[in-house]
């Protein structure tokens, strides 16, 4: 990665990761519905996001991963137990507190619709800093712009960029802003395998190169490889954990849901 | 089919309601206007019904001269009196004398005068030929003695109300000259305290002929009642056996309807044609709102469209099925707008009752075409309105169901665009064609032109508009601002299509506008100039009274430092057959306080038989200086008259000038000056003279005194107070407008609901969120305003250059500061139209949003 390490020494990731997690669920129950309709997306879950690593989050459908992405990235809020990120309750912050949280200290990569149709490629990946009339660090879009290899195509809309150019702007614009912790939910699903690849290795070397904390949902083992660690969820639950994953054995432990 | 239907109608409540609401205003605008004419029109027909109900035959001149409301009508000899009571069958037959007189109020100032005529009378001592009767008080007795004593006199309790009379007091009428009364009755109409607002003064019989005929021995009519058992025709053809030339017998039957079409032809009909004119306005621009609704709609629906196709859905049951909505619109509004305008009348004519402008009123009168005609305009703009995108939408191929995307062609295509070229160059040629000279007819047929021409190019229009009229959004907002720009362009079509309802609305603003400024201008600048050595303005405050008092001007002479005094009365003549207002003036004094631009004769030497005309005028008729006319007078008599001159200027006194000499030497009824013109002496003090002439006026009811600027002024307000009144009817289109941004706005917000859930996730607060939708509404509702203001700049430009001759404007003039608060008042109802899809946007929670929930 063309990012020198230097860097890392003003990113929040960095500064978090020596002191704990970046974010924590404690006892986090979401229900959905009530009474005979009622549905426990996350039934008490307990959870460390190690800072400076790349967690994946992994279940069948209605397992819970999304719901608890959700939650941790201060999108929903919990039927009960805590969301701690960086040591603060989720639950006792205003929509307004979230949004400036979001803004400021987390970013996004979502599976599609990831970015504004009437923005350029670089304005979209500006676009968090302008929200917050933030000053735009030059030096460090360029370097970002020039490792997600996007060249002089920052200058079109998504419309003209094919799905896999577009989710290496949602990236760069999920790390420009030096997040404590980045979300990802399916990033690769809508994307060919090689495409898809390409981006698993952008986020590996984010947090490699950065220290970035990178949190991602999916249900495709290959894609989990690529992480320093899988959480299992199953049922709402924690229902186990694996490091240095690779595809092979993420696919064994899953088989062991569908039995 | 239905059902899918009634489901969509079901799901979409809120733009159900909102697309009906734009025809329910239009259409409640119209029915409420036609049922207001129908009642005030039936209030009119019962009041001259009671007014003639025991008058079997009226005997009247036949000779009339002028418009049928404010004409003149020749009088009758009263030797023709005796002929008619001795027709067999006639009961009793009243002399009755009638001319314009001013009740002046305990506090000097002449009352009534603006609208409703102000009546002097001959008292008839019959229950059955006085349309009036005493409720208090007697009915007047003969005045005998001292010559200056006060008459006796009745006035009606509306005036005695009004002037703060009761009986027994003592004021005076102008008739026009000031006669001294005292009031020792009050009397009413019907159940009414007056008719219609008219101030009536009943004078004794011999007093009438004295006071109103101006010494004349002309009756205005003779009022007959029947012996029981003799029939009004019957009657009328005995009693015209008798009667010399030139006087004629009608029924009473037949005057009632006359009165009645000539309130129908006069102020009436212009109400109605004004304010259907309007509610016309609005329901263009409710057309244009819910084709855009539907558009947008069908757009949306593509999908949902070519899924139907795909399962078997003819073409013809995608298309019955938008057709149904618009039918189900249709219906629902129109039957909603109808019952909402009948409501509107009730209302209206509540303010016109309050109003005290007298106009009669008594039940709702509903005529079955101020129903009908709601119903078929209110169904037809609809259905018009919804037929293309509901073609559009059936011929969605069912293809389209696989595509991710809603289908809604952006692009505008070329026939579009040559045609919309050629329109736009064709209408602006044929309007500076027009303007230069080739008259209205041009100007009208470049204005429809350009209107299409800006439909069929909006698209492209918009998408540049938008990014200059953008440019202070991001300016303001950064990024926000940035986001709302694009968002504006994002479907120019659409944004033309939101737009062009407002177009339409301040366009009209814009003309009228427009014609206001250039006449304040034509005023201040002819008006001013042809003011000459005017130096103070003294004028009637009613225009429809009695006029000033000859006395008055008499002692308006006498002020120290005034050098000349021209009084200005108007009366009606016709020239060459074909009726005209005429400025009844002396020539010489008229010459010492004006300049009229003479451009051939000499206005001071006018003598009894010869007249003036302006250039306009005389060109119009193929006349020059030297040219003979033939001039007819109310008196019956037509007399061969010479153009002595010929004049540019006629902003303060019309067309034609007859010299007083002519005009007194066939004058049926005294003529009071409506404005009287002064000039002072070289060095005279201005202010004294002002405050000199002003007393004087104190004793002759009050006119206005003002110096030639606050005169121009005054002028200038009036003009103000005309475009208020169009504004607030205007102010009905502009709320429609209003609406139909609301609707595209909420439906392209829906659109983009996970774009803004996504914005929102990466930290777009709710502030910034509400701010981004407020800007792209202003950014819309700009580019309505500043094009609906060129374009009303170009067409009111083209008809102030064109027709501004035939109405008194010559001199275009761009009201700058007008348009600015046009411009603003725009931009706030786009933001106001944004308000409530803005907050309803910012409401939804985030992850909602996001996934689409």
């Amino acid at each position: 990665m063309a990012v020198t390490t230097t860097h890392t020494t003003h990113t929040t990731g960095a500064a978090t990761a020596a002191s704990g997690p970046a974010v924590s669920a404690r006892s986090a129950v979401k229900v959905y519905g009530a009474g005979r309709t009622e549905v426990r997306a996350l039934d008490g879950v307990d959870l460390d996001i190690p800072a400076g690593r790349f967690t994946a989050v992994m279940g069948p459908s209605g397992s819970g991963k999304s719901t608890l992405m959700h939650c941790l990235a201060g999108l929903d809020t919990l039927t009960d137990g805590q969301i701690l990120f960086a040591e603060v309750d989720l639950g006792r912050l205003s929509d307004r507190e979230l949004t400036l949280l979001r803004r400021d200290r987390i970013g996004f990569v979502f599976q599609a619709f990831n970015l504004v149709p009437t923005l350029t490629a670089m304005e979209n990946i500006t676009l968090p800093a302008r929200l917050a009339k933030r000053r735009i660090d030059r030096v460090w879009l360029d370097q970002l712009v020039a490792t997600v290899g996007l060249g002089d195509r920052v200058r079109h809309r998504p419309s003209e960029l094919s799905g896999g150019q577009q989710q290496r702007v949602a990236v760069a614009r999920a790390l420009a802003g030096r997040p404590a912790v980045v979300f990802a939910d399916e990033p690769t699903g809508n994307l060919d395998s090689r495409s898809g690849t390409e981006i698993l290795g952008l986020m590996r070397r984010a947090v490699d190169d950065l220290g970035q904390t990178i949190v991602m949902v999916t249900h495709d083992p290959s894609a989990a490889a690529h992480a320093d660690r899988v959480v299992f969820l199953a049922d709402g639950r924690v229902v186990d954990g694996m490091d240095s994953p690779t595809a092979e054995r993420v696919l064994e432990r899953m088989k062991a849901f569908g039995e | 089919m239905w059902s899918t239907t009634f489901k969509g109608i079901a799901g979409h409540k809120r733009r159900f309601v909102s697309t009906c609401v734009a025809v329910v205003l239009g259409v409640a605008f119209l029915t409420g206007t036609l049922v207001l004419g129908d009642t005030i029109r039936g209030g009119f027909d019962r009041m001259f019904a009671t007014a003639n109900e025991g008058t079997a035959v009226v005997v009247r001149s036949s000779t009339k001269i002028g418009s049928s409301d404010t004409g003149q009508r020749g009088v009758v000899d009263p030797a023709v009196l005796d002929a008619v009571r001795a027709v067999p069958g006639v009961a009793t037959a009243a002399p009755v004398v009638t001319a314009p007189a001013q009740i002046v109020s305990a506090d000097g100032s002449a009352i009534g005068g603006n609208g409703p005529p102000t009546v002097g009378s001959s008292w008839v001592d019959d229950a059955a030929l006085e349309p009036y009767r005493v409720v208090e008080g007697r009915a007047p007795r003969a005045t005998v003695g001292a010559a200056d004593a006060p008459v006796e006199v009745v006035i009606d309790e509306a005036s005695a109300q009004t002037a703060k009379l009761a009986v027994g007091d003592t004021t005076i009428v102008l008739v026009p000259e000031r006669v001294p009364v005292r009031v020792v009755g009050l009397v009413g109409f019907g159940d009414a305290g007056s008719m219609a607002g008219v101030t009536f003064t009943g004078f004794a019989p011999q007093d009438a002929a004295r006071l109103l005929a101006g010494g004349g021995p002309g009756l205005s009519e003779i009022r007959v009642a029947a012996q029981p058992g003799v029939g009004q025709d019957e009657l009328a053809a005995r009693v015209s056996a008798v009667l010399p030339p030139a006087t004629e017998a009608i029924t009473g039957t037949a005057l009632s309807a006359e009165q009645l079409q000539t309130i129908e032809q006069g102020f009436l009909g212009m109400m109605r044609t004004m304010l259907v004119i309007f509610a016309g306005v609005a329901l263009l621009v409710a057309s244009f709102s819910i084709h855009n609704t539907f558009s947008i709609v069908a757009a949306q629906r593509s999908r949902e469209s070519a899924l139907l196709r795909a399962i078997g859905a003819t073409r013809g049951q995608v298309l019955g099925s938008v057709v149904l909505e618009a039918l189900l619109v249709g219906v629902l509004a129109t039957g909603l707008g109808v019952a909402g305008g009948l409501g509107l009348a009730v209302g209206l004519r509540a303010l016109v009752e309050r109003s005290g402008a007298g106009l009669p009123t008594g039940a709702l009168v509903i005529g079955a075409a101020s129903v009908a005609v709601p119903v078929v305009v209110g169904l037809g703009v609809t259905l018009v309105a919804a037929l293309g995108p509901a073609l559009q939408s059936s011929r969605v191929s069912p293809l389209a169901a696989l595509r991710a995307t809603a289908v809604e062609a952006s692009r505008v295509g070329r026939v579009r665009l040559t045609a919309g070229a050629v329109a736009g160059v064709g209408g602006v040629a044929l309007i500076v064609l027009g303007a230069t000279g080739g008259g209205l007819g041009p100007v009208g047929l470049g204005s429809l032109a350009t209107a299409v021409a800006f439909v069929l190019l909006g698209p492209v229009l918009a998408r540049r508009a938008g990014r200059v009229l953008g440019a202070p959004a991001r300016l303001v907002r950064g990024v926000t601002g940035q986001l709302a720009q694009e968002n504006a362009v994002r479907n120019p079509r659409r944004t033309a299509g939101t737009a062009t309802a407002l177009v339409i609305g301040i366009g009209v603003v814009a003309v009228f506008t427009v014609f206001g400024s250039s006449l304040r201008t034509s005023v201040d600048r002819e008006v001013s100039s042809s003011f000459g050595d005017t130096d103070l303005v003294v004028r009637s405050t009613s225009f429809a009274g009695s006029g000033l008092p000859a006395s008055f001007v008499q002692q308006i002479r006498q002020v120290d430092g005034v050098a000349a005094v021209s009084p200005l009365s108007f009366g009606d003549v016709a020239l060459d057959g074909s009726a005209e207002t005429a400025t009844v003036t002396d020539p010489l004094e008229l010459s010492r306080v004006s300049d009229l631009k003479v451009v051939a004769g000499d206005i001071a030497r006018l003598d009894a038989t010869a007249i003036a005309v302006s250039t306009a005028y005389a060109e119009d008729h193929g006349w020059v200086e030297g040219s003979t006319v033939d001039v007819a007078f109310a008196d019956g008599t037509t007399v061969p008259t010479t153009i002595g001159a010929t004049y540019r200027a006629k902003g303060a006194l019309g067309d034609l000038i007859v010299p007083s000499a002519l005009w007194d030497a066939h004058a049926t009824r005294p003529l009071g000056a409506g404005v009287v013109l002064v000039g002072l002496d070289d060095g005279a003090d201005l202010a004294s003279a002002e405050a000199a002439v002003a007393a004087l006026a104190r004793d002759a009811g009050s006119p206005t005194v003002e110096t030639r600027q606050e005169y121009l002024h005054s002028v200038g307000q009036q003009i103000d107070q005309m475009l208020t009144v169009v504004y607030v009817l205007l102010a009905v289109a502009v709320v429609i407008a209003l609406l139909g941004i609301a609707n595209t706005l909420t439906l392209s917000i829906h659109e983009r609901t996970r774009e803004l859930g996504m914005l929102r996730a990466l930290g777009q607060t709710r502030r910034q969120l509400r701010s981004m939708i407020r800007w792209e509404s202003a950014v819309v509702a700009g580019f309505g305003v500043v094009a609906g203001l060129a374009l009303g700049t170009l067409i009111g430009w083209g008809l102030v250059e064109a027709g501004g001759d035939t109405i008194d404007i010559s001199t275009f003039t761009l009201p700058v500061g007008q348009f600015v608060v046009i411009a603003a008042v725009g931009a706030g109802v786009g933001l106001l139209a944004a308000a409530a899809p803005a907050r309803r946007a910012a409401r939804r929670p985030v992850l909602g949003a996001l996934t689409g929930d």
